[in-house]
């Protein structure tokens, strides 16, 4: 009787502990949940954030429980590509397994609160600039609008530095303005006034990001990307950048519409350092040119390497692809046979490039093969082939084609180790360039883009008779292809038919009277054949489209010279001399002014 | 007959009260709204009137789009939605928001329509009685009632096809076909689709 009662007890007792508090089982809100929540996701689930609504109390959580458990098991949020365990990186947002579970059990149990002293304490973040107060800030000139519909817009942003003399750069933080639309932005530098030439050609600020040019760069070995919720990378001190007045910032902006209209002015904050570099940082950028994927292919592989020819730390690295592809694997190959993993992606997103930062840099030493393996779906199965039904995929810069790259940014230990690694990439570039485009002509013989950089890659090599051949093709074909006249031209010059030259190049002038080039070679033809006057009109022309040209600029003296027009050679000598006190050209030119100027008066 | 000895039954009836009284704690320290469940069940519209959603028209087709003022998906769909009410304007086909989150405001949802420059009106569904109608649980998601038939439910087109992931351009307008069909006096067989976004069930009513 006695055992009986003390039964119907544990049972009544037993029954009343699942619906109090006691029970430590149930998960809650307050003790389990809003730790994850504090530390992953407010940091952008926050008033004036990126993201559209807030999770900082229960209410906010709770109302989107299901969801939150859908996009943490699909690892939609937090936003993080990278793999676990394939590289150790800054400000990673990776849920484990466990954390995950825990957002499924506590809504399989109706989502409760819990004790109010389980909960910790809002979690705090800093306004403003994170790096502290900049030492420089650089904004977009206007405002950006963008539409309420259509879709992703990427697009360059030139901002404007003014500052007189030099300075070095540790550091650079961005801030979008809008968070809301800002998806992510890659921050590089343009040392000429190209990327400002790009912007001033319509009323809207900025220009078409998927445009390129060979003067916009990461400066000096420097990733800077931004994303949502990451922490600007503050830099050492001993690394460092040089900026100038005549250096402008350029933002590639990814932007998200909202459905309705947003305007966007963003800034860059730059920290300066308190010295030159004493490291030098250099950007390893291993590509595919060849890509080539037949439609309807779900896994195709696409490859490169690099044998690393000194020893590096591996600092950052960032992978890009377009559309199609899915998985990203980067490996170095170790000398003792083992291998490295730098990265792996097995859902890339398009939509979320950003550059990671080892938290411990990656020993690379010299004979380590660098590897990137990507794997591309062309098929219907993936919804996000911009083509239906799919078609075949190659090499390009639009979003409809394809790309291959991985970024490594990697520290050498000395100056002189730096510039050794800079030749053998270079040599290595040509090389793997000539290959890879030599693919592309042999799969396709009628391929305009891949005999033109065929035939410069011929003419580089001094192979001159077979990049005429491809030269001449092309301009039959493709008789308004600029490139691919303007190289033939410079071809032409080289092997001295300067008449044959003068043709292709008045030929491009009639295409686009902008086309300075044109006009530069056309003014170095005629300094050959000692028409300084002629020269010169074509420098100034030259000039006059692009201030930053080079050709022009040290040409122009040169011909004013070879008509004795000596005062204002002189004067653009020595304002060459003001921006480069070592250039040798210009000093031997005012000393040939002054000899001529002595035989003038005898 | 076996009886508990009345000590235990006064411990049990204590714990019982206890845990009551707890339970009735944790409801009382979460800030969420009890009114709606004080309303009678209904549908409103955003000045608080009592509304048929489904009563006597003379409309060829009733949309209803469930959205929140806070769900990205749903607002990256206004200017679609806008352009199929101006799209069917001359059809007379009559096109309503609902918003089915109890907790919001009149104000906020009035400050949203105008924000996204919405050209229909809105009605409020606290009690989840046109969700439960429409079987919708999604926003944004759309349904169609011909004749007070439900004739489709689902999404607007299928540009989104995950959280995150969006074609750059629908391949499918579903919603529009459908009031297609209606402006063309045919027949709309019942169909769904799958919606993306925002999960209704987790609006507590």
């Amino acid at each position: 009787m006695r055992n009986a009662s003390v039964l119907m007890v544990a049972m009544v007792l037993s029954g009343c502990g699942s619906e109090t508090t006691v029970d430590t089982d149930v998960v809650t809100f307050n003790r389990d949940i809003a730790p994850i929540v504090f530390d992953n996701c407010a940091v952008c689930h926050r008033p004036g954030d990126a993201a559209p609504f807030s999770l900082l109390s229960y209410d906010d959580v709770s109302k989107r429980a299901e969801q939150i458990v859908t996009v943490t098991q699909s690892r939609f949020m937090p936003p993080w590509l990278p793999e676990a365990g394939f590289g150790e990186f800054l400000d990673q947002r990776h849920l484990t397994d466990a954390q995950i579970q825990i957002f499924a059990k506590w809504f399989d149990v109706g989502t409760p609160e819990g004790k109010p002293d389980d909960l910790p304490p809002q979690p705090t973040f800093p306004e403003g600039w994170q790096l502290g107060t900049p030492d420089l800030i650089v904004e977009m000139p206007e405002e950006y609008t963008l539409s309420a519909t259509g879709d992703d817009v990427y697009r360059h942003f030139v901002l404007p530095v003014s500052i007189k003399g030099e300075r070095y750069v540790r550091a650079m933080e961005f801030n979008p303005g809008n968070l809301r639309i800002a998806h992510h932005a890659i921050i590089k530098i343009d040392r000429t006034r190209w990327s400002q030439r790009l912007d001033q050609k319509d009323e809207v600020p900025g220009f078409d990001g998927m445009l390129d040019a060979d003067s916009i760069q990461p400066p000096d070995g420097v990733f800077c990307s931004w994303a949502p919720g990451r922490t600007p990378w503050p830099g050492t001190g001993d690394i460092a950048w040089k900026l100038d007045g005549n250096t402008s910032v350029v933002v590639q902006l990814h932007m998200q519409t909202t459905g309705k209209p947003e305007k966007i002015r963003s800034r860059v904050g730059l920290f300066f350092a308190d010295h030159p570099p004493t490291k030098f940082p250099f950007i390893i950028s291993l590509h595919s040119y060849d890509i080539d994927i037949p439609a309807g292919v779900s896994d195709h592989h696409v490859t490169n390497r690099y044998v690393l020819p000194i020893d590096v730390k591996l600092q950052a690295i960032s992978p890009h692809a377009h559309f199609l592809a899915r998985e990203m694997h980067a490996y170095a190959e170790m000398p003792d046979g083992s291998r490295q993993w730098l990265l792996k992606i097995n859902h890339w997103d398009f939509s979320r490039q950003e550059n990671y930062r080892y938290v411990r840099p990656v020993s690379l030493p010299k004979g380590t093969v660098v590897v990137f393996d990507y794997v591309y779906d062309n098929s219907e199965a993936n919804p996000l082939n911009p083509n239906h039904p799919p078609q075949r995929v190659r090499y390009g810069v639009q979003s409809d084609d394809e790309m291959a790259e991985l970024w490594l940014q990697v520290l050498p230990d000395s100056r002189e180790s730096r510039d050794a690694l800079s030749a053998d990439f270079q040599e290595y570039k040509r090389k793997d360039a000539f290959r890879a485009v030599l693919n592309r002509v042999n799969r396709d013989p009628n391929d305009i883009e891949s005999r033109t950089s065929l035939g410069v890659l011929l003419a580089v090599q001094g192979r001159f008779a077979g990049a005429e051949k491809h030269f001449r093709f092309v301009i039959e074909r493709a008789p308004r292809k600029i490139d691919a006249r303007f190289a033939y031209a410079t071809m032409l010059i080289v092997r001295r038919r300067f008449s044959d030259s003068r043709s292709q190049l008045k030929a491009i002038l009639k295409i686009d009277p902008d086309y300075f080039k044109a006009h530069g070679s056309l003014g170095l033809i005629a300094l050959q054949q000692r028409m300084p006057e002629v020269a010169e009109e074509h420098f100034r022309r030259c000039q006059k489209i692009n201030p930053d040209d080079t050709i022009s600029r040290k040409n122009l003296p040169i011909s004013l010279f070879l008509q004795d027009k000596l005062d204002e050679a002189e004067e653009l000598f020595r304002a060459t001399l003001k921006s480069s006190p070592d250039n040798a050209k210009a000093r031997d030119g005012l000393k040939a002014i002054r000899a001529r100027r002595r035989e003038q008066m005898k | 007959m076996w009886r508990l000895p009345l000590s235990v039954f006064w411990l049990a009836g204590t714990l019982l009260v206890v845990a009551g009284c707890d339970t009735i704690g944790e409801k009382s320290q979460s800030s969420r709204a009890t009114n709606s469940s004080a309303m009678p069940s209904g549908v409103y519209d955003l000045q608080g009137r009592l509304v048929d959603p489904l009563g006597e028209t003379e409309a060829r087709a009733v949309v209803f789009i469930f959205t929140r003022t806070d769900c990205p998906i749903s607002n990256r769909y206004a200017p679609e939605v806008k352009r199929l009410v101006e799209r069917f304007a001359e059809q007379n086909i009559s096109f309503h928001l609902v918003y089915p989150d109890p907790e919001q405001t009149t104000a906020s949802m009035k400050a949203h329509l105008a924000e996204y420059d919405y050209p229909c009106d809105a009605y409020r569904d606290p009690n989840h009685v046109l969700v439960e109608k429409t079987g919708a649980r999604i926003t944004p998601e759309a349904a169609v009632f011909v004749a007070k038939q439900l004739v489709y439910r689902g999404r607007i087109d299928n540009r989104f096809v995950d959280f995150g992931q969006s074609r750059s351009e629908a391949t499918r307008h579903d919603l529009e076909q459908v009031l297609q069909q209606v402006a063309a006096g045919e027949t709309v067989e019942f169909h769904t689709t799958e919606a993306v976004g925002c999960y209704i069930s987790d609006l507590k009513k």
